[in-house]
């Protein structure tokens, strides 16, 4: 009941305070003089959200670079000493080998895969278009560490002789095969591929539901004028509309990659990073919640920001080009 | 336009909903003490009055029930003398003693399930040591031995004393299925490891033996070397390790590791093997000792696991499984080591009616009415065994009282990044195959903060 209250309280305020706050704001700039009026008048409405970024993503930014030069209590200055400890740690290859795998499959995955529902469910008619498609978006609807459990039960392993409750193993033994612990299986890392096709499973839908609309945005006469030359589907679809929604790849490419760089819940509740399936966000929940060292936590938050940056340049560069495009 | 506008404001209304539903209030139970409970005659010497009214604020983590049993064990301090003792719980009790210290609200009395933060917090806010408010030798010859010794500081000043015992070295057998089969308890390791073997040889598997606990896996591993380090080498060589004076990658601790090698490495010897060890809960794998026929005979665990066995077993505990003392080594430590835990009272403000509290939490028939109710067991030698509740936790008090050292839990005393860090995924890396032994002792080793 309590909760109820404070959510509507909060509705109530949220709502009407930020309402309040841009009526306020605009009446202030009303009073200006007329050209002062005009002026100002797009800083008092974009001016809140700046406020509200600079506080609570730039502030943590500048901190976290700031931190990462401190000890763990971030009380007096250790120099670099936290990246040489994060380099000199001999499990980091591992962990930077698992986040390699993570980049380089999801990605193609996701958009080989939704690409291909896209153009597949646009010849279907509208009414087997929109379930599929449904089917295909529903994985996204469920949070990160809900599709793990459902995974979970999917690799579910038990010890031979007893009833296999995991689908994998019981087709596996339906096979004739003994029960395999999937998730400890670090043999070429498949432990790790079997945790990223979580990912790819989760976020297809994405890239298709992207992807299909880019599709249905290609010009009908350019297909018409490429059918009529004679060009046979496959050709029509590598050379005529993949071209003009390459931009949209483009994003969707670095969105779902920012996405696979900052993995951690699926990770967290499949193995907790055991089996040789660490990966580097995972390392730094548990440097700062389970071993308090807020200097290496900080340090590979800046690791994966530099990481991060030129893949977000690129993605917002893409963006830009795709809105020029239309 | 207005169409518009509704528009905005129905997203704008989905995004506030959204903002209510993930800033949730967190409501700290702070509910008294003082409800009903049973008129038993009152144990304190002191003679009331003149603390009568007096407020005390007890800090701790249990919570629920186990919360509601701690109130009513107030109860006859609160009767005889008048103080208002509260019992305060908090889930997140590690962070929120760190924060109220710093900002100054500081609670008369908190309970530490580990000792490592208690020092830290007596020695921050310069605690009273025990013995300015009670009678240390007389305390410490009613405690099992070896309990104050986690409290003490290193220049041997102690600043806590046990209010409830956790017995980790127990070793359950189910019922009847281990007596029909003919099995005795072991009294030592070598007799452990032959009923290993008769037990193979008659087609069954000895052991169940899960480690399995989310991202916190591989502290049953931690728990097991603890164990074979005690019986190995006995409290100082397990001190030393503790404070790293003996490292991992020494002839100390690899006997430890190949020791508990033997085990889970000998063929048939765990359930499911390696793949069993990592792969079953540590919960879960208890079940395997109840089924019809019995899937294993042996496990070792906490006192805490019979919340985890089956529903029907927790019903009828003594009907269906039973615990002894987990058997030393010979050739190793002469005696009979106990690794254990258990909550510890610390006075953080020095007030009279603090002192009455903690004079009575002190006391060696403190608990009672927990004790009776099942859950607790005492940390006091001389506790009336009787009260409890079942046949399991005579035994495990038993095994408690009968220890001639007890140890706490050295993965919890050592730094995080070991303890719940390299020490885990060490055991976890080293059993599942990923990393040599030797790769795994050098690198515990080396994540060992300077």
């Amino acid at each position: 009941m309590s909760k109820l209250i404070v959510g509507v309280a909060a509705i109530v305020g949220g709502v009407g305070g930020s309402i309040l706050l841009f009526w306020f704001l605009s009446a202030v700039v009303d009073r200006l003089p007329g050209r002062w009026s005009e002026r100002l008048r797009p800083y008092a409405f974009i001016g809140p959200a700046l406020l509200l970024v600079s506080v609570y993503l730039v502030y943590p930014a500048l901190r976290s670079v700031r931190d990462s030069f401190l000890d763990d209590r971030s009380e007096s200055w250790v120099g670099l000493d936290n990246y040489r400890q994060l380099i000199d740690d001999p499990s980091l290859r591992s962990t930077l080998i698992n986040n390699v795998l993570w980049v380089i499959f999801v990605p193609i995955s996701c958009i080989a895969f939704g690409l291909a529902m896209a153009v597949l469910a646009d010849r279907l008619p509208a009414r087997s278009e929109s379930i599929s498609k449904s089917v295909v978006f529903m994985p996204m609807a469920i949070s990160a560490v809900g599709a793990s459990t459902i995974w979970l039960f999917i690799y579910f392993w038990r010890p031979a002789g007893r009833d296999q409750i995991g689908l994998l193993n019981a087709i596996w033994t339906g096979f004739g095969n003994d029960p395999a612990s999937w998730l400890q299986r670090s043999d070429f890392r498949l432990n790790t591929i079997l945790l990223l096709i979580i990912m790819i499973w989760a976020q297809t839908g994405f890239a298709m539901v992207v992807l299909s609309s880019a599709i249905k945005g290609v010009p009908e006469d350019t297909l018409e004028a490429a059918r009529i030359d004679g060009a046979t589907e496959s050709q029509i679809f590598w050379r005529i509309t993949l071209p003009q929604i390459r931009s949209t790849v483009a994003v969707v490419f670095t969105t779902i990659t920012i996405g696979v760089i900052k993995v951690f819940d699926i990770v967290f509740v499949m193995t907790g990073g055991n089996f040789d399936t660490d990966v580097i966000a995972n390392r730094f929940v548990k440097e700062l919640f389970d071993f308090r060292r807020f200097g290496q936590a900080s340090a590979i938050v800046v690791f994966l920001m530099v990481v991060m940056i030129p893949i977000i340049v690129y993605n917002i560069r893409s963006f830009r080009e795709q809105e020029m495009a239309r | 336009m207005t169409r518009r506008i509704l528009r905005l404001l129905a997203v704008l209304t989905a995004l506030a909903l959204l903002a209510a539903a993930c800033g949730d209030s967190d409501d700290t139970d702070t509910s008294d003490g003082g409800d009903s409970g049973g008129s038993e005659e009152a144990r304190t010497s002191d003679g009331g009055g003149d603390l009568a009214g007096e407020s005390v604020e007890i800090f701790g983590a249990f919570s629920g029930d186990e919360a509601d049993r701690m109130r009513d064990t107030l109860v006859p301090l609160i009767e005889a003398t008048g103080i208002d003792v509260t019992y305060v719980d908090s889930p997140a009790f590690d962070t929120e003693i760190t924060t109220r210290v710093e900002g100054g609200n500081i609670p008369e009395i908190a309970f530490f399930p580990q000792p490592g933060l208690l020092l830290d917090i007596a020695d921050q806010t310069g605690a009273t040591p025990v013995s300015d408010y009670l009678d240390l030798a007389a305390l410490e010859a009613s405690l099992i031995p070896g309990f104050l010794d986690a409290a003490t500081t290193d220049d041997g000043t102690v600043f806590g004393f046990p209010v409830r015992m956790a017995v980790k070295s127990a070793l359950w057998r189910p019922l009847p299925a281990f007596d029909d089969a003919g099995y005795a308890v072991p009294a030592t390791i070598a007799e452990l490891v032959a009923l290993e073997d008769r037990i193979i040889s008659d087609g069954g598997t000895p052991w169940c033996l899960g480690m399995e606990s989310g991202p916190a896996t591989g502290w049953v591993g931690t728990d097991w070397i603890e164990e074979l380090m005690l019986r190995l080498h006995g409290p100082e060589v397990y001190d030393a390790w503790v404070n790293h004076e003996i490292v991992f990658d020494s002839p100390e601790v690899r006997a430890a590791f190949e020791e508990f090698e033997k085990l889970w490495g000998k063929d048939g010897n765990v359930v499911g093997g390696s793949a069993g060890v990592l792969g079953l809960g540590f919960g879960d794998s208890t079940d395997d000792l109840f089924t019809e026929p019995a899937n294993c005979f042996l496990h070792r665990q906490g006192n805490f696991i019979t919340g985890f066995f089956p529903e029907d077993v927790q019903e009828d505990l003594d009907s269906n499984v039973a615990v002894s003392y987990f058997p030393p080594l010979e050739g190793g430590y002469e005696g009979n080591p106990v690794l254990a835990g258990g909550d510890l009272a610390l006075l953080l403000n020095d007030t009279p009616a603090a002192r009455a509290v903690m004079e009575f939490l002190a006391s060696d028939t403190y608990g009672v009415e927990w004790a009776s109710a099942g859950g607790w067991l005492s940390p006091h030698v001389g506790f009336d065994a009787s009260v409890y509740p079942t046949q399991v936790e005579r035994d495990l008090f038993a095994i408690g009282a009968n220890a001639d050292v007890l140890r706490f839990d050295a993965s919890d005393l050592m730094p995080g990044p070991v303890g719940t860090g390299s020490f885990w995924t060490g055991m976890v890396d080293w059993i599942g195959g990923q990393r040599s032994l030797d790769e795994v002792l050098s690198s515990i080793d080396e994540s060992w903060p300077s």
